[in-house]
């Protein structure tokens, strides 16, 4: 980060002196170029693009003796010297130096077939240092350690003189323009803040491409135009890209970065993620901050889209035609009874039937379906209640209880969850069962209920009334309060998915 | 805590064997708590005696006793409430054997036993392990929260004991998933 501000620094300071030479070169002549004090002619002429001056590679390369060869398949220039290879390929900013690949701040062009190269770059990567004598619009450049920035034209690239066979010596009025019609991006950094961000630090502007959402495994993907990575973010990259895991989060498995495109370039950044999310980007200089939040969350966000469609998800609902698979798993059964009751009807029976009609209601749910642990009286064990859910991936699990404790006075509705995830889902569905069952209030609590706490999709266990109770019982027992627990069961569902 | 609590067990244990060895005739002083007498449920029992051997003869050390917190739940179902009971004993099985029977009683209105209705058919101590196998008659079964403060109810109670590392608890002699159906038994729990 500290590293990143410097370049910054480095960067405006730079753009700074460019303004001032674009200025100086509104004369609309063509820059000379002096190597070791000989002009250097060149069959096409230096050129100033978007501020920065590119000058032909071969006739620099030619004049310091190094050799220059080029690959019109690949539209590739080698430029060898005893120390080693430069590539540049046309159409990018990435040049291979020595085997790492090293990024310009322009691209490379080819400008009647002769590629034009950044003279920065040729500067740095040559060995040259460089004079720009403004009143004559000279470049002299020597082959030393170099000293003056203020002449120095970061040239973008376009090495010149790639094809022997074209000419065309079209003089460019140089720096006509101040604005970068085509500004590139140097990413620098792409962290995660801990929480529901992406941070990207980088030069220029950070233009978004694309976004898309792809399945399976699910991610959304990221590509900025016009973006590319710092030489050392290159450098350190493993299999093409860095990859970076993210631990505990309720929605981010990751992120990986990647030069996805060379030419145009295009930097691209991989959210591996648990469900579908939205976001939203918000820029600063130098920064753009990436949030985001599960695509069911951001439906009433302001701002907030969808990767893909960039819509935002009020207007498209990403789950409008999901299909949830929701477990109601009625306790007990067959030889486990499960709660004796005042009025002699066994738990089991209440949670079969209260299942059976969440059921029947669930059927008339389009994105909704229901699966029955059980679906008569049957002894169930509580891991293959479990493996059920889990096989099926469900989405939700509610199991359906009623309550017994030897104290008669005890009376009330209590809903369980015993993993943190499930507590939303809990908090949820409690709200609407304490309406249907008119009982007081005993609360969402936390306990390792073995169905609750083995599975691993939100789930939940519900505990009525106490049958242990004469009021209670005779509620939860009567079968209209049984239909207002079952419809508040798929209200609860509804609520908690935000379905309609 | 459990080590704190365990900490003062030990010392409650190494002062009564001071007195023991004092050649006090320990009879069963009774607690000012006053939950004296034995629910009638426990008594219809079958004894939890397993092991013939503690001749009650000379053959046994001196009698000990032992001040146990018995753990059961408070007027609310919410918390695990706790009593102190004194017990006299002379092997570890008998005291074993006290504290379970003591387990499976009422104390005062804020201390009801959970375990009240349920048949306690055998209590094996061997080595550092006990075993219990209950029969749930159909009427003794408990809600989620029930079942919950049932089962630690036991840890607590038991693990109290340093001599016991794990408790083996059976239904119907089977190593059964769940006691109520809601949470799953481990073979065995271990002291944590």
């Amino acid at each position: 980060m500290k590293k990143f501000t410097s370049i910054m620094l480095f960067m405006s300071i730079m753009f700074t002196l460019f303004a001032g030479v674009g200025q100086a070169a509104e004369i609309s002549k063509v820059p000379r170029l002096f190597l070791e004090g000989v002009e250097l002619k060149a069959l096409t002429d230096p050129k100033i693009v978007d501020d920065r001056t590119l000058v032909p590679v071969r006739v620099l390369a030619e004049g310091l003796g190094y050799g220059i060869s080029w690959d019109g398949v690949t539209e590739t220039v080698t430029v060898e010297n005893d120390t080693g290879t430069i590539k540049l390929m046309i159409g990018t900013n990435i040049a291979l130096v020595k085997d790492h690949f090293v990024e310009m701040d322009t691209k490379a062009i080819l400008e009647n077939g002769t590629t034009l190269v950044p003279i920065r770059f040729i500067g740095e990567q040559f060995g040259l240092s460089f004079e720009w004598v403004a009143e004559s619009m000279e470049v002299h450049m020597t082959k030393q350690l170099e000293e003056t920035p203020e002449t120095t034209e970061p040239g973008t690239t376009e090495p010149g003189t790639t094809e022997p066979g074209a000419e065309g010596t079209d003089p460019k009025e140089p720096g006509e323009e101040e604005q970068n019609s085509e500004q590139t991006s140097i990413i620098s950094n792409i962290g995660y803040n801990g929480m529901d961000q992406i941070l990207i630090f980088h030069t220029g502007e950070l233009s978004i491409d694309r976004t898309l959402t792809l399945g399976d495994p699910l991610r959304a993907v990221f590509d900025f135009k016009d973006a590319s990575f710092s030489e050392e973010i290159i450098g350190s990259f493993a299999g093409g890209e860095i990859k970076s895991m993210i631990e505990d989060h309720a929605f981010l498995n990751g992120f990986r970065y990647s030069l996805f495109q060379k030419s145009p370039s295009i930097a691209r950044l991989v959210l591996d993620v648990k469900e579908d999310i939205a976001y939203k980007l918000d820029t600063e200089e130098g920064l753009t901050t990436i949030t985001l939040m599960t695509a069911k969350d951001a439906v009433n966000e302001e701002g907030m889209k969808l990767p893909g469609e960039d819509k935002p998800p009020v207007v498209v609902d990403p789950n409008a035609d999901k299909v949830y698979h929701i477990v109601i798993d009625a306790g007990h059964g067959g030889s486990d009874p499960g709660a004796p009751s005042v009025q002699g009807t066994r738990e089991k029976v209440f949670n079969l039937n209260v299942a059976l009609k969440v059921k029947a209601l669930l059927e008339k749910e389009e994105q909704l379906q229901a699966h029955l642990t059980r679906s008569d009286d049957t002894f169930i064990a509580l891991n293959d209640r479990v493996k059920f859910a889990e096989d099926l991936k469900a989405d939700l699990f509610v199991s359906i209880h009623a309550n017994s404790i030897d104290r008669a006075n005890i009376t009330g509705t209590e809903t369980y969850y015993s993993r943190e995830s499930s507590k939303g889902f809990a908090n949820v569905m409690h709200k609407h069962m304490l309406e249907a069952t008119g009982l007081p209030n005993r609360y969402v609590k936390q306990a390792d209920f073995r169905v609750i706490k083995s599975t691993t999709m939100p789930a939940i266990l519900l505990e009525a009334g106490y049958l242990s109770n004469a009021t209670d019982a005779k509620a939860i027992l009567s079968d209209a309060t049984q239909n207002k627990i079952a419809a508040a069961i798929v209200a609860g569902i509804k609520e908690y998915l935000k379905l309609g | 805590m459990n080590n704190r609590k365990t900490g003062s067990l030990l010392a409650a244990i190494a002062l009564c064997a001071a007195l023991a060895g004092c050649g006090q005739p320990s009879s069963g002083t009774v607690q000012g708590g006053g939950n004296t007498e034995p629910a009638a449920g426990v008594t219809a029992m079958p004894s939890p005696q397993t092991t013939d051997k503690p001749a009650p003869t000379e053959s046994a050390m001196p009698e000990q006793k032992i001040e146990v917190d018995i753990y059961s739940s408070d007027t609310d179902l919410t918390e695990l409430t706790k009593r102190i009971e004194s017990i006299s004993y002379t092997t570890e099985q008998e005291l074993v054997d006290a504290v379970i029977k003591k387990l499976m009683e009422d104390g005062n209105e804020n201390q009801r036993s959970l375990w009240k209705k349920i048949e306690l058919k055998q209590v094996q101590f061997s080595q550092d392990n006990v075993t219990i196998d209950v029969h749930v008659p159909d009427s003794a079964r408990l809600g989620s929260p029930g079942e919950a403060l049932l089962i630690e109810s036991l840890k607590e109670t038991l693990f109290q004991l340093k001599f016991i590392d794990s408790i083996q608890l059976l239904v119907d002699g089977e190593q059964a998933e769940s006691l109520m159906g809601h949470i799953e038994l481990e073979h065995p729990m271990n002291r944590s």
